[in-house]
């Protein structure tokens, strides 16, 4: 019982390089141009990089379909996460981003520069965020990684007013349910003391 | 401003106490809001055939303001209000609130599930486009119901415009008024609380029918108006049958027949359920009542008398009929999906009706119905003659009118639109769940006077059949809310701030977009058309993207293609168009502008980035295209322009095709669908071109003649330089269809307006035969 333990310990270790290839081996390099060191919360702010197909074959962007590679040829997409990188490598580790569409194709040698728009957490905090070019065929992805410095500062005025507004019409409603309930607790409690009429 | 919207109100309730006088305190307030925006729709439409929307919505007031001062004349209600239950009441109350705030937490974070088509079509009726055109397909009118797209777009006038904002509280107040007009109804005409109230849970959270949990969850679109209208319909005419009254009457039928611009396929079921409703009623009691006859006539001659002249789909319909052939405006199926042209044949082969989402055709036994419409129609014959056995009018009609909205789809034939029978279905799917709820509410009111082992396995029973029944809709309900209290920051009201904020990778859209359009909005005319470039991978993504775009500018898109669908199936979920026809694509990829004048084109709206840059420059260092806008981010890092399509100085000479053959035309060996590709088009010809150019344009056509697509055939001018004796080489760029397989693409020439086809040297049209890969 103890050796099967093992060798699946074994297994399972090599196994996990294997799901997420090191980036030496991949296909594309990935270069961030320009990014802003500061951004207000939950708003739009853009970052230029540079998409480089450094292998022999053309690479087309990844069809995505809720969180799933549709691809069935090799394919290339961006992703990012905020402050903590993914723990396993998979597409839905990372928020896909608009970079190269499928119908674009990136052949052997070909750059292309373009901004992409992200949008920054609510809540305030320094950290990193965690670009990456994810290339390959389906089965055998590669990841790139490049880490940005960036501090979220707070949420501009039309974001706290939003929350205000849709916290205080949850506000009315929970209100107004309390007070249903309330009085339909009232009306069975008092149907339940009254004496059976025939 | 907005306190005007208090003069519809004060209307409506003005005709629910004094002319309806109804005594029910909470059905009076709902009906005041129901009648006072259907009156408001009903001037505003109206004043609108004539007048811009800004006067008739101010001259409708004026309407409705002398009107209420008529009607203040009337004696007041004497009557005392009968007030709802201990229990009926906090129930009612909590299904009124939760219907109410469902839809407009909903509606804040995703605005509408065809978004894509209602809110340009509010927006254009801001701009004054009336009739209603198709806001992809400027050359299509729109023929079909739009009352409710008109209702919010002139309510909005009284709140700064904003009208994304207006629809979310107005659908929200339709559905709290429909849980309230429901019950008041069925109160009133069934005499038992009780069974009013099953009725009304059932209605809005006990039917599961497609992908919806009760009439709580079905707000989306145009459902709010086409239900809340069906009750006040229901309610009119049973008030009308019962109150002795040809004011009422009168009432009734104007109000029916303003419905018939909100959603023509429910007033066409409530018609025919009315219509047959004196006889099933004077047959069961063996006496004929004259007055039966009268009211139902005059309310439907009334109403059909205003449906055939107030617009929308029953007044295009006679008229094109009358007109004969001629008037068919789609030159295709697929085209009539679009324009939403109705054409009807009776009997419908094999009477089945076809499934929405598959177009597959089911029998009406199959358990399709069932998933389509509710559990309840399985039991709707019972439930229904339940109602005819105890002669209940109001179970009556109900039983009437979803035996009919089940038997249309099955019996009418509907060519092209028969995959819209949900439309039909969901109406029989919720009275079937009304019914079972009043034969719940009648079994509770049987046994409560029982014994209580009676009553306590009767009330277990019931509690289990609701407890099934609701669970998914509480469940629905209550994630929206989890969902709003939790991420607050994703809840709009101000439509600039929703428009493209959140990050979709499919969606080729960005806030700067919407800014854009915001200040396109002051540039472009009314009836202006703009070719914008949001070119995408996913359809419904870029379409998303450009109707919010079409929204914030107020202006008609240009350059979307129609599909023609290659097995003939005609589902909901087959694509109608694409985001950009072939036309659109050739100028992105050339940056031609004789393409825009054969679109039509006013504006073009472009990213610069996603242009490759000798076209980029093109564009720029073109006379005829005048940049009138750049917007960019603080940081520059996006940037968008628009471009003034101006008129051409100069006719260009063309070179007559009559006096060329063509030799060769070899596209790359590898096609791939929604693309552009140069062609080498080589010609043999004695005629020197000198500094002309050939026009020539192609169509595409599937193997078997078909048109791939209708009206979008590309024509462009080809520069020929010499290639050898009597031999020119020019380069035709061929723009390729949206998805794999074979294809024929026709080439011709043009003489002035005279299209002539391409001739090969043997004298037969050239045709090229290509093959498309995804």
């Amino acid at each position: 019982m103890r050796h099967t333990v093992r060798l699946l310990l074994v297994v399972t270790l090599l196994a996990l390089p294997l799901s997420s290839q090191a980036a030496d081996s991949s296909p594309v390099e990935l270069t961030v141009l320009t990014a802003p060191k500061e951004v207000p919360g939950f708003s739009s702010f853009y970052v230029r990089l540079r998409l480089v197909n450094t292998g022999s074959r053309p690479l087309r962007g990844c069809l995505i379909e809720l969180s799933r590679l549709v691809s069935t040829e090799p394919c290339v997409f961006l992703g990012y996460r905020f402050w903590k990188p993914p723990t396993r490598f998979k597409v839905d580790s990372v928020d896909p981003l608009p970079f190269l569409q499928h119908s674009d194709i990136l052949g052997p040698g070909e750059r292309l520069e373009r901004s992409v728009r992200l949008v920054s957490p609510r809540q305030g905090r320094t950290g990193t965020l965690h670009l990456y070019a994810v290339s390959g065929r389906p089965d055998a992805l590669t990841w790139v990684h490049q880490p940005v410095p960036i501090t979220v500062g707070p949420a501009p005025f039309e974001v706290r007013r939003r929350e205000i507004v849709t916290l205080a019409l949850v506000g009315v409603y929970v209100l107004g349910v309390a007070w249903a309930l309330l009085r339909l607790a009232l009306a069975l409690s008092r149907a339940w003391r009254r004496p059976c009429s025939s | 401003m907005f306190l005007l919207t208090l003069i519809p109100l004060v209307w409506g309730y003005l005709l629910a106490a004094r002319l309806l006088r109804e005594s029910q305190r909470w059905l009076r307030w709902s009906l005041a809001y129901a009648l006072g925006l259907l009156s408001f729709l009903a001037g505003v439409n109206a004043l609108f055939h004539f007048l811009p929307l800004r006067p008739a919505v101010y001259l409708s007031l004026v309407l409705l303001v002398l009107g209420s001062a008529l009607l203040l004349r009337l004696p007041g209600l004497r009557t005392p209000p009968s007030p709802l239950g201990r229990v009926e009441g906090p129930i009612l109350a909590l299904l009124a609130l939760t219907a109410f705030f469902e839809a407009l937490f909903w509606q804040m974070q995703w605005s509408d599930d065809d978004y894509f088509l209602h809110a340009p079509l509010m927006a254009l009726a801001l701009r004054d486009v009336f009739p209603t055109q198709n806001p992809f397909l400027p050359d299509l009118p729109l023929i079909g119901h739009y009352g409710r797209d008109l209702a919010i777009a002139a309510l909005s006038v009284l709140f700064g415009e904003h009208f994304l904002a207006v629809q979310y509280f107005v659908t929200a107040a339709n559905q709290a008024a429909a849980v309230l007009v429901v019950h008041g109804t069925a109160r009133r005409f069934l005499r038992s609380p009780t069974q009013a109230l099953w009725a009304v849970l059932f209605a809005f959270a006990g039917v599961n029918y497609g992908s919806r949990r009760g009439l709580i969850e079905t707000f989306q679109n145009n459902n709010s108006f086409a239900f809340l209208f069906l009750f006040v319909s229901l309610y009119l005419l049973l008030t009308a049958f019962t109150r002795r009254s040809v004011t009422v009457t009168v009432l009734a039928g104007l109000a029916f027949g303003t419905f018939a611009l909100i959603y023509e396929t429910s007033y066409g079921l409530l018609a025919i359920a009315f219509a047959a409703f004196p006889f099933v009623l004077c047959a069961l009691r063996r006496r004929w009542r004259l007055r039966y006859f009268t009211v139902t006539a005059g309310l439907l001659l009334l109403s059909v008398a205003l449906a055939l002249v107030q617009g929308g789909t029953l007044t295009e319909l006679p008229r094109r009929y009358l007109a004969g052939e001629k008037a068919d405006i789609a030159k295709s199926v697929d085209e009539r999906r679009m324009t939403h042209e109705v054409r009807i044949r009776i009997p419908k082969p094999g009477f089945t009706i076809t499934s929405p989402f598959t177009a597959e055709e089911y029998p009406l036994w199959s358990w399709r119905l069932e998933e389509d419409g509710g559990m309840f129609i399985s039991v709707l014959p019972l439930t229904a003659l339940l109602m005819l056995w105890l002669r209940k009018p109001w179970g009556i009609l109900i039983g009437g009118l979803s035996v009919v909205a089940i038997l249309i789809p099955a019996g009418i034939d509907f060519p092209g639109l028969n995959s819209e029978s949900l439309r039909f279905v969901l109406v029989g799917g919720v009275g079937a769940a009304m019914l079972f709820g009043v034969a719940s509410g009648m079994t509770w009111d049987v046994v409560r006077r029982r014994g209580p082992w009676t009553r306590w396995i009767v009330a277990v029973g019931l509690a289990g059949v609701a407890a099934l029944s609701f669970w998914p809709s509480a469940k629905f309900g209550f994630r929206v809310i989890k969902n709003t209290a939790q991420y607050p920051r994703d809840h709009y009201l101000v439509g600039e701030e929703w428009g493209c904020s959140p990050v979709q990778p499919r969606r080729p859209c960005e806030p700067i977009d919407v800014s854009a359009a915001v200040a396109l909005r002051s540039i472009v005319q009314k009836g202006d058309r703009v070719l914008a470039d949001f070119r995408g991978d996913y359809v419904t993504s870029v379409m998303q993207a450009e109707a919010t775009f079409m929204t914030f500018a107020r202006a008609f898109l240009a350059g979307p293609g129609v599909r023609a669908l290659r097995d003939g199936t005609h589902s909901q979920d087959s694509p109608s168009w694409e985001g950009e026809g072939f036309r659109a694509r050739v100028f992105l990829e050339t940056g031609e502008a004789s393409v825009l004048d054969d679109l039509g084109v006013h504006y073009v709206y472009l990213n610069p980035e996603k242009l490759a840059l000798d076209v980029y420059r093109r564009i720029q260092e073109n006379p005829r295209l005048e940049r009138v806008l750049h917007l960019e981010t603080a940081d520059g890092a996006a940037v968008r322009e628009a471009y003034r399509l101006k008129l051409a100085q100069a006719t260009p000479v063309w070179i007559p095709p009559q006096a060329f053959r063509v030799v060769s035309a070899e596209p790359p060996a590898r096609l791939e669908a929604r693309r552009a590709y140069q062609v080498p088009l080589v010609l043999s010809g004695q005629v020197e071109p000198s500094d002309g150019a050939l026009r020539v344009s192609y169509d595409i056509r599937f193997p078997d003649d078909r048109l791939v697509t209708q009206n979008d055939e590309v024509r462009l001018p080809v520069s020929l330089h010499p290639a050898g004796p009597g031999r020119w080489i020019g380069t035709l760029w061929l723009a390729t269809p949206w998805e794999a397989g074979e294809y024929n693409v026709r080439l011709y020439g043009w003489d002035g307006d005279t299209r002539l086809p391409l001739q090969r040297a043997d004298g037969q049209p050239a045709v090229l035969r290509v093959r498309v890969d995804e």
